[in-house]
């Protein structure tokens, strides 16, 4: 088993993508984290190598968050899954955990919370 | 003057035609029963003038148009009864009048006339604006033609008008309702897009936050970021909740319960402005079927708008009565048509009263006469109400006060 933990944050707004890896980077546990700005890059890089935890937004061109949360639970049903969107609705929630979300968020959302969950799901 | 009971009445009569219109898909039309008796028959010449005279005489008094005819002076030569009751006027004084007069627009009856005096020249289903003998402005749809004599001389000119004032009226609200909509379309999508750059400040803020200590100064600012941020999408929360209701869950209410549940949450504030807060509930009133949610929502925004009316204190006073109207128009059946029933909430308050210019404005989104209003409240009301199947309308005296009428569908066991 291996002791570095992988955490991919895939956000077409640059500006969550970027804060996000700040924020995670000084994580106090050992953690590789990468970012995705679409759905399709995102794929690539868990077929690469698969992630503990992913954090994807849901509306993007192309592969959507929906569709990454389908594939992600169908081929890696160990990676938990955060979804975050400014396109928040009841409808979307709803759907988000029918299909596996572990969690679900609407932007803005309180990054200390996002931590809490994410570093317990690796320690 | 119209008194203020006049005016309820005929409030009261468009929301019953209106609410007709939605509770009746579509109403059995017994128009067509019209007689089709026969043409005169005698083909004697001494008696046919007369019969025919007699027969033209009552196919033109008793056509369901107002007919007007008016000779090469703009006079008013001739005027069928339904013109008479249209209009307000009787047939000796319209006889010799100036047809200008009877146009609310005087200008465009000119214009009119002078197009009707060119060769050939017809206007057909024309919406145009009448002034009847009491000053009240109806809205007609009129076709007018050239008379003109056997040796083809312009002779003066034949109008025939229909009242489509509540037509009218019911197209402005379709259209307000459409423009509702597509607003809110419009700006929800516009707050969705704003929360994504408010979603990236907020984290961008918390992890700059982890850089400094809690007694830098950078920390209060940067707290206030976030705060601020909070406060921003919490507003975009509520405009949400107005901009895209949910659909209605249905379910049969009591109307007065509601009612009393909006008081209980505004009584202090009605007693701190010194507003007395009366009910008149029918009593036995039927339950109606409604999302419950939603009809709260839509009497608490028109008590705060009556306790906004009234800074110096009044009344707010609900009255809630139950309506039975006929299915179908009887004054258009020949047959007994069956019941249709509401339930009609009033509220009014005894404040500074609308405008009567902006009266027809004040259920259009983002319109507002107040300081620090979004110009939502009355459009989502508006909304909302519509979308429990029922009418919203209103009437408003300046300096006397404004009445909200709601009607709501019964619900039916």
């Amino acid at each position: 088993m291996e002791d570095v933990k992988r955490l991919l944050i895939v956000d077409d707004e640059e500006t969550i993508t970027f804060s996000l890896y700040r924020a995670f980077i000084k994580a106090p546990v050992d953690c590789e984290v990468i970012t995705a700005e679409s759905g399709e890059e995102a794929w690539e890089r868990i077929q690469e190598k698969p992630f503990d935890v992913v954090i994807t937004d849901l509306a993007m061109p192309g592969m959507d968050g929906f569709e990454l949360l389908k594939r992600l639970k169908q081929e890696f049903p160990a990676t938990r899954v955060i979804i975050i969107t400014a396109y928040g609705s009841d409808e979307k929630e709803q759907r988000a955990y029918a299909i596996g979300a572990d969690k679900y968020l609407e932007k803005p959302f309180d990054i200390n919370e996002l931590k809490n969950l994410v570093f317990q799901w690796m320690s | 003057m119209k008194s203020k009971l006049d005016r309820r009445k005929q409030i009261i009569s468009l929301l019953n035609e209106r609410f007709r219109e939605t509770a009746v898909a579509r109403p059995t039309d017994n128009l067509a029963a019209a007689s089709t008796s026969a043409l005169p028959k005698s083909s004697e010449p001494d008696t046919l003038i007369p019969q025919l005279y007699h027969f033209y005489r009552s196919v033109i008094h008793n056509i369901n148009s107002g007919l007007l005819a008016i000779d090469f002076d703009g006079s008013i030569t001739f005027a069928n009864k339904k013109a008479t009751q249209l209009l307000g006027y009787t047939g000796k004084e319209l006889q010799n009048m100036a047809v200008q007069r009877l146009f609310a627009d005087g200008e465009e009856a000119a214009r009119l006339l002078q197009l009707l005096k060119l060769p050939g020249k017809q206007i057909s289903e024309k919406e145009t604006r009448f002034r009847q003998k009491n000053g009240q402005v109806i809205t007609v749809s009129m076709d007018a033609a050239p008379i003109n004599d056997a040796s083809n001389q312009f002779q003066g000119i034949t109008l025939l008008f229909r009242d489509i004032t509540e037509l009218v009226q019911l197209r402005e609200q379709m259209n307000r309702i459409e423009r509702l909509a597509l607003v809110g379309e419009l700006a929800a999508g516009i707050a969705h897009e704003i929360r994504n750059p408010l979603g990236g400040i907020k984290t961008a803020a918390q992890v700059l936050r982890d850089s400094f200590t809690e007694e830098d100064v950078e920390s209060q600012l940067i707290d206030r970021i976030i705060r601020e941020v909070d406060k921003a999408n919490k507003l975009l929360k509520e405009f949400f909740k107005f901009a895209r209701p949910t659909p209605p869950q249905f379910a049969p209410v009591d109307i007065e319960m509601i009612i009393d549940g909006v008081y209980l949450l505004l009584a202090p504030r009605l007693k701190k402005q010194n507003i007395k807060f009366v009910e008149n509930a029918e009593p036995h009133l039927p339950q109606v079927y409604v999302d419950e949610t939603q009809i709260e929502q839509v009497i608490l925004n028109l008590f705060m708008n009556a306790i906004d009316a009234m800074p110096e204190g009044g009344t707010l006073q609900v009255r809630i009565s139950r309506r039975t109207i006929p299915m179908v128009d009887e004054s258009l059946t020949m047959d007994k048509s069956p019941q249709l029933e509401y339930v009609l909430v009033e509220v009014s308050d005894t404040g500074t009263g609308i405008p009567e210019r902006i009266l027809p404005k004040i259920f259009n989104p983002f319109f507002t006469t107040k300081k620090d209003g979004v110009g939502l409240g009355l459009s989502i009301c508006s909304r909302l109400v519509e979308e429990n199947h029922g009418k919203i309308d209103v009437m408003s005296e300046l300096g006397k006060g404004t009445t909200f009428f709601i009607a709501l569908p019964v619900f039916k066991q």
